[in-house]
């Protein structure tokens, strides 16, 4: 029971903190809707009047593909797929080390090599 | 700037190896595809063109696929997975996706890569690659079904008809690895006319094998590269396109199009990662290559073969360089240019939600796990071995060897890798003899068991292998130099003025053929 408690809890916690490390960069539709938590379309607004500088994620809703930002003081969900937001949210799951690699050195032979620059991490 | 732009239009359309790069040029500087469509893509009158299939045109391709004459550049370059489950699920996504096409379909076949890239592809003969590293990374059924209907897409509008920057990379990977190849074995080998009649001889066994070993090692990679196809090497028209008709045959079979943004966010995130690996992976490759090739000094034979190679090797690495460097687009492009065409399109089908259940059920049913992972250990296995870590590597392809996976080309050629670095030669050839199923391997394991047999001068050997990879590669082409050495191994005079005659037809094998031929009796 605790163990589920904390799971739950960590993962609540790590839905805020992601949320909070993004922005939107970009309002790619125009008009952009305005939607509630569960998606459905409450109004509209024309692109020319979305706020040009980048805006704070407040939260993140990723099965539903939504975000809630404060938009002339009031909060607000918006899809996603209206948005350029960054850093993005869908993004190669592998970790960097298992990205192609060559031999960093061959004593025999070098006709194999090796990267050497590394991951742009 | 406008004058420019014709111009270097101009001097691309005039180039035949750079067939449809005009288009693509002009496809960059102008407005966008997506932009010029007015419609669902699906029915416009450029797409409609293609609703018939040309019986004539589909009989060439399948009797060429089923028959030995595919060119070296368009056979299949990585090995196979067998992971029957996933792929009845990625082939029922392909039917899924095929019902929403008005036209007549060719034959759309799934076919599962060892490769961990990220991209798929396809090719002429309707085959779509897909690669471990994209199932690794999608998080949905609706992200698999973006890019499959993206590749489907490619074949259903013929764009292999005009993809040359697609053959020419292809052609330039399977180039540089072949030679190298047949160099080291070349370089390695000695001459003996001592006894009336030409026999090779191998001077440094152990030497040769690893260094096909390693470029055996070095291809698979390099091949993570060349199979990213999905962004890098098609012409950039063909691609806007392939998006417009993949997103449109999503949303007839009841996908989410907002999937198509998530893979081209991967996608980008994946290209990011690659870009400073490729440039350093570029000038490094160019100068072993070089320092390598100062070691081909031994006969006339050798040194002639040389010469020969390094021209070409060097002509190949300037031109791959320009290549990539020319080709690159944006992942992220593409994506705003598809989520403008969806909400002009289609207003109401751009909101659907991705399933996002279906694809983890059958990513975690114990068959594809237990596969999957038998891979992702091999692949780890390679990752240490490329570190010199090859106590690490040895446990990697233990658990591998573990796996359901565990006969499979693959898993035994990283096994063979690992217990070339362990220093035990023996047991890395029964690694190799222990693939059960040769129709799954790639050409570099081919090319890993033909050239043993070479060495050990076992020409009926080898070309009983060059037989194998024949059928199930569908290409002549492709080990027709070796097919050479084994009938002159064998003294068959006959069959090597044969091989001699069909390698002339081949203009990338034409003259290596000719320089093995020098070496009489």
């Amino acid at each position: 029971m605790t163990r589920i408690f904390i799971v739950l809890l960590v993962a609540l916690y790590s839905q805020a903190v992601l949320a909070e490390t993004h922005v939107i960069k970009a309002f790619l539709a125009d008009p952009v809707e305005v939607v509630d938590e569960q998606g459905k379309l409450q109004r509209e607004i024309a692109r020319k009047d979305t706020p040009k500088q980048p805006i704070a994620v407040l939260q993140l809703n990723k099965a539903l593909d939504l975000v809630q930002v404060e938009l002339a003081g009031q909060k607000i969900w918006l899809d996603v797929g209206d948005l350029r937001i960054e850093p993005p949210l869908n993004v190669m799951e592998l970790p960097c080390q298992q990205m192609p690699q060559s031999l960093a050195s061959d004593t025999h032979n070098k006709s194999t090599l090796g990267y050497g620059a590394g991951c742009s991490q | 700037m406008k004058g420019y732009l014709l111009l270097a239009s101009a001097l691309l359309s005039g180039c035949a190896t750079l067939k449809g790069a005009d288009q693509a040029f002009l496809n960059l500087v102008g407005p966008s595809t997506q932009s010029q469509v007015q419609g669902h893509y699906v029915n416009d009158a450029d797409v409609r063109q293609y609703y018939k299939l040309d019986p004539q045109r589909a009989g060439q391709q399948r009797l060429s696929y089923d028959g030995r004459t595919v060119p070296a550049a368009e056979a299949r370059q990585q090995n196979l997975a067998d992971i029957p489950m996933l792929q009845v699920y990625l082939q029922g996504i392909v039917t899924r996706l095929s019902k929403g096409w008005p036209g007549q379909l060719p034959l759309l076949q799934v076919k599962i890569t060892d490769s961990y890239s990220f991209g798929p592809s396809a090719d002429p003969y309707g085959n779509i690659f897909v690669p471990l590293g994209m199932l690794e990374n999608v998080g949905s059924e609706d992200e698999i079904a973006a890019m499959l209907g993206h590749e489907m897409s490619h074949v259903l509008l013929h764009h292999h008809d005009r993809a040359a920057a697609f053959q020419q990379q292809k052609d330039m990977f399977t180039t540089v690895a072949s030679t190298v190849a047949l160099a080291t074995v070349a370089a390695n080998t000695g001459v003996d006319r001592s006894s009336g009649t030409m026999k090779l001889f191998s001077k440094d066994p152990a030497g040769t094998q690893k260094t096909i070993g390693n470029t055996v090692l070095y291809t698979s990679l390099a091949n993570s590269f060349s199979d990213n196809v999905w962004s890098t090497a098609w012409g950039r028209s063909q691609e806007d396109q392939a998006d417009l008709l993949g997103t449109d045959l999503m949303i007839r079979a009841g996908y989410a199009p907002r999937a198509a943004t998530h893979s081209l966010e991967r996608l980008n995130d994946f290209q990011g990662k690659q870009k400073p690996l490729l440039t350093g992976f570029l000038t490094a490759r160019k100068n072993a290559m070089q320092d390598s090739l100062q070691q081909f000094n031994l006969d006339r034979f050798t040194k002639e073969l040389d010469v020969l190679v390094k021209d070409g090797l060097t002509n190949t690495i300037t031109a791959t360089t320009d290549y990539f460097n020319r080709s690159h687009m944006s992942a992220l492009d593409r994506d705003t240019e598809l989520r403008q065409y969806l909400q002009r399109e289609y207003r109401k089908e751009r909101r659907a939600r991705v399933n996002t259940t279906s694809w983890p059920k059958v990513r975690d049913a114990a068959p594809v796990a237990k596969a999957m992972q038998g891979y992702k250990d091999a692949y780890a296995a390679t990752a240490a071995l490329a570190k010199n870590k090859v106590p690490e590597a040895d446990a990697f392809i233990r658990r591998a060897l573990r796996s359901p996976v565990k006969d499979q080309p693959n898993i035994r050629r990283t096994a063979y890798a690992v217990r070339l670095a362990q220093g035990k030669n023996a047991e890395a050839l029964k690694e190799l003899q222990a693939i059960k199923d040769w129709s799954l391997a790639g050409p570099s394991t081919y090319d890993l068991m033909i050239s043993y047999y070479l060495k050990r001068g076992d020409g009926k050997a080898a070309l009983a292998m060059i037989d194998t990879a024949e059928r199930h590669l569908g290409s002549e082409e492709l080990f027709i130099t070796e097919k050479l050495l084994a009938n002159q191994q064998l003294q068959n005079a006959q069959q090597v003025q044969s091989v001699l005659r069909k390698c002339g037809q081949y203009p990338a094998r034409k003259a290596n053929c000719q320089k093995l031929a020098q070496v009489k009796a």
